[in-house]
């Protein structure tokens, strides 16, 4: 075949790939804004030659195949820090929640309360005898210890509220291993078949992203397109088209059915925040907090029983003692805290008597408000270096009021680490979201000089065939 | 580098985000006039403030506390005074008795005269200050004192304790703002001196009236030790009173220092972020509109 059909089946040919490249152009500019869209690209080849008459003639155009512009690596690596980002930012709010707590820029917190009951004291040993200050001292006792149980329930509080997002994010992953599952026996019979998986693979990166904002985990592709998840702990999630599920019963987290507890593997994402706060971050504060109050007990208590009440009793407890532990364990203590029965609205039952139930025997009550400022007061100091590590712990030698202020140091620290993490990463991510979208984004302006160059081949091949069309008619002419 | 439409958008949006955030923060600071709202905005000043603001409480209580000691202190100084002038002029009527011999009616004014100055002590020693014997020990509650038989065996006894009540003016200061009855009155010997003067007047034993006239001087000079006494211990809490307010002044103006905002410079900060957050809204509009699209 050559000559003028020739020239009619290469300009109709090269009308069919400029209408593909069209097409491409266009899903482009339809997706400009979805995520996770790459970029398509017709790739246009020219057909093999024809010899004819020692002639090689070429045959025209056609669309080899559509690719997508992709940065495999950069892909990864935005699903990393994906991970992180989320678990950070999970932190941080969590940990501004719990700051709260310890806010002392703010009135009614425990620095006040304790500041307020040490004042008490003093007020009693400047009139022993007053059954006003007496009286205010309980009340002001009760609102430390009541301030003490808040802020422990509050602690617990955030515990089971950790719990509950970790079963409902649990039950998010199995739905989207499932989907990945499912997607990789798509991917495999489309590869199978050599039709193009682009939009298959453009939803295994949605789907990818989606696991990563939730548990960390690495992915990695076959050869026949599927892809294999795990977590970063190591346990298989997705391989080919099936899928391993977690479950969860009560704190613990299940695998595969097996009854072992596998929340120290998963870490990451948005789940591993809330391990992080769950089994890191609360439980170490809360464990300082009882510190605190079970050394206020002990020591409040070892000076009260050895003092005097109004009527002359000796070994009466300040604070309850029916939960206190005889061994130095405080667990639990900001929680239990509470007034002694002895003293509960009964005001001459404070010991303020260093030595007798004598109204103006205030020897014991300047003994204990003096408890404030000693700092030669031992307390246990926690530290949970991460979840699932046993705790460890330093004693150190401090005033009771110092140890409080440390924690709230600490508290602010550590949010402003997590907020200063989640900076970082956010912009880590915008980093690699920009270095993804310069391979794999869309520029319309970029498309629009695609389509008029589109359009102009579009048109010279339209021109090739009036013109082909004119010479025939000429040709027919002839007469 | 190839920049892709949706970049330009979301580097819009992210920084718009995050310079509304920069504004709200110093917006917050400004309104609020505090450098830091919670302990994250800066943990070291945090915690620094928390240590002053413990400090300057327990000042406070110190400053209460104190109150209470000068109550005591000043109470006892005028007691003691009037004490000591009682003693004075009982001192004052032997010297007269012993000058010579004197007529029966004036024997038994003066006799009359002791024996009231005797009650007017007892009640002195019985001073109470808001409801509490200052002069009884830890037996607040109970009169000290007690005028206790009568004639030869007439006693004035004690029926307090032999502690003082002390009040904490510093952190690791006591001052004794009520030494007990038996230190200051019974140790002077002032009540058996006046009944022994009393008895020697009814006897009529001139010798007994002059040795009384000599006992009641040591009298007067003890109490007078006493009030002087009282004088140091409210010189120290004065002094201690002025050290503190200098302290809380001091440890105020570090706390503002670390708290609260500068303004100039806060309020500039406000004005920068501003500008900087009009300037990338203006942006965003502007970048929406130019496109190829507008020249096709």
């Amino acid at each position: 075949m050559s000559g003028i059909s020739s020239v009619l089946n290469i300009a109709a040919g090269a009308l069919q790939a400029n209408q593909i490249e069209m097409e491409v152009v266009s899903n482009n500019i339809a997706n400009v804004d979805t995520p996770g869209y790459a970029r398509e690209s017709a790739v246009l080849e020219s057909n093999s030659p024809i010899s004819t008459n020692q002639l090689d003639l070429g045959t025209g155009v056609q669309v080899k195949s559509v690719t997508q512009a992709i940065d495999p690596y950069t892909t990864q690596q935005i699903q990393q820090n994906t991970s992180s980002l989320n678990e950070y930012q999970t932190e941080a709010s969590a940990l501004s929640d719990l700051e709260s707590l310890f806010n002392e820029t703010e009135s009614g917190t425990l620095g006040d309360a304790m500041n307020n009951f040490w004042n008490a004291w003093q007020n009693v040993a400047n009139n022993p005898g007053g059954t006003t200050e007496r009286s205010a001292l309980l009340e002001n006792g009760q609102v430390l210890t009541q301030t003490f149980n808040s802020m422990s329930n509050d602690l617990a509080q955030t515990k089971e509220d950790m719990t509950t997002n970790i079963q409902t994010g649990i039950e998010q992953v199995n739905q989207l291993t499932g989907q990945i599952a499912a997607l990789n026996s798509q991917i495999a019979a489309a590869q199978a078949g050599s039709t193009s998986a682009n939009d298959l693979s453009d939803q295994m990166n949605n789907l990818l992203q989606q696991l990563s904002s939730l548990v960390g985990n690495v992915s990695v592709e076959q050869e026949n397109g599927s892809v294999t998840v795990m977590t970063q702990g190591g346990l298989l999630l997705v391989n080919g088209n099936q899928n391993y599920e977690f479950s969860t019963q009560g704190d613990s987290i299940y695998y595969n059915n097996i009854q072992t507890d596998v929340s120290n593997n998963l870490t990451g994402g948005q789940i591993g925040g809330w391990l992080d706060i769950r089994d890191q971050i609360v439980p170490q504060y809360q464990a300082n907090l009882d510190e605190l109050a079970g050394t206020l007990i002990r020591q409040v208590n070892a000076l009260s029983s050895t003092g005097y009440t109004l009527s002359g009793q000796t070994g009466i407890d300040f604070f309850d003692t029916s939960q206190v532990p005889a061994s130095g364990d405080n667990t639990g203590a900001a929680g239990y805290i509470q007034l002694s029965a002895d003293v509960q609205n009964n005001p001459d039952n404070i010991a303020a008597g260093g030595q007798s139930g004598a109204p103006g025997d205030n020897g014991n009550a300047l003994k204990i408000a003096a408890l404030q400022t000693d700092d030669s007061i031992q307390i246990r100091q926690w530290t949970i270096s991460s979840p699932g590590v046993t705790p460890s712990s330093s004693v150190e030698t401090t005033s009771m009021n110092d140890y409080y202020q440390s924690m709230v140091g600490d508290i602010g620290i550590a949010t402003e680490a997590a907020n200063d993490n989640q900076s970082f990463a956010q912009s880590t991510l915008n980093n690699l979201q920009n270095v993804q979208d310069s391979v794999s984004g869309v520029n319309l302006d970029e498309e629009m000089t695609e389509l008029l160059q589109i359009q102009q081949a579009y048109e010279a091949n339209s021109k090739m065939i009036t013109i082909a069309d004119n010479m025939v008619q000429s040709l027919l002419q002839v007469q | 580098m190839r920049v892709a439409t949706p970049t330009v958008y979301r580097d819009i949006q992210q920084n718009i985000v995050s310079l509304y955030s920069q504004l709200n923060q110093t917006q917050e600071e400004v309104s609020s006039g505090k450098n830091f709202n919670s302990p994250s905005d800066d943990p070291v000043a945090m915690v620094n403030s928390l240590g002053l603001s413990d400090t300057l409480a327990q000042i406070q209580q110190y400053q209460t506390n104190m109150n209470t000691a000068n109550e005591w202190l000043s109470t006892s100084n005028t007691v003691l005074n009037q004490v000591s002038q009682l003693a004075a002029s009982a001192q004052q009527i032997a010297t007269q008795l012993s000058s010579g011999s004197q007529s029966a009616d004036a024997q038994t004014e003066a006799e009359s005269q002791v024996d009231d100055l005797i009650n007017e002590a007892i009640s002195l020693g019985n001073t109470q200050l808001n409801g509490n014997y200052i002069f009884g020990g830890y037996k607040t509650a109970t009169a000290p004192f007690a005028d206790s038989g009568s004639g030869a065996s007439e006693t004035v006894v004690y029926q307090g304790d032999g502690n003082d009540f002390n009040v904490q003016i510093g952190p690791n200061e006591t001052v004794a703002a009520g030494k007990n009855g038996q230190t200051v009155f019974m140790d002077s010997n002032l009540f058996a001196s006046l009944i022994g003067l009393k008895q020697a007047i009814a006897n009529n034993d001139q010798t007994a009236v002059q040795q009384e006239a000599t006992n009641l001087q040591g009298v007067t000079d003890y109490l007078n030790t006493q009030v002087s006494d009282v004088g140091i211990r409210q010189d120290q809490v004065q002094a201690q009173g002025e050290m503190l307010t200098q302290v809380s002044t001091n440890l105020q103006d570090q706390l503002g220092d670390l708290e609260n905002v500068d303004y100039n410079q806060v309020i500039l900060e406000m004005q920068q972020d501003q500008t900087a957050y009009t300037a990338a809204l203006e942006t965003a509009a502007q970048i929406s509109q130019v496109s190829l699209l507008n020249y096709l």
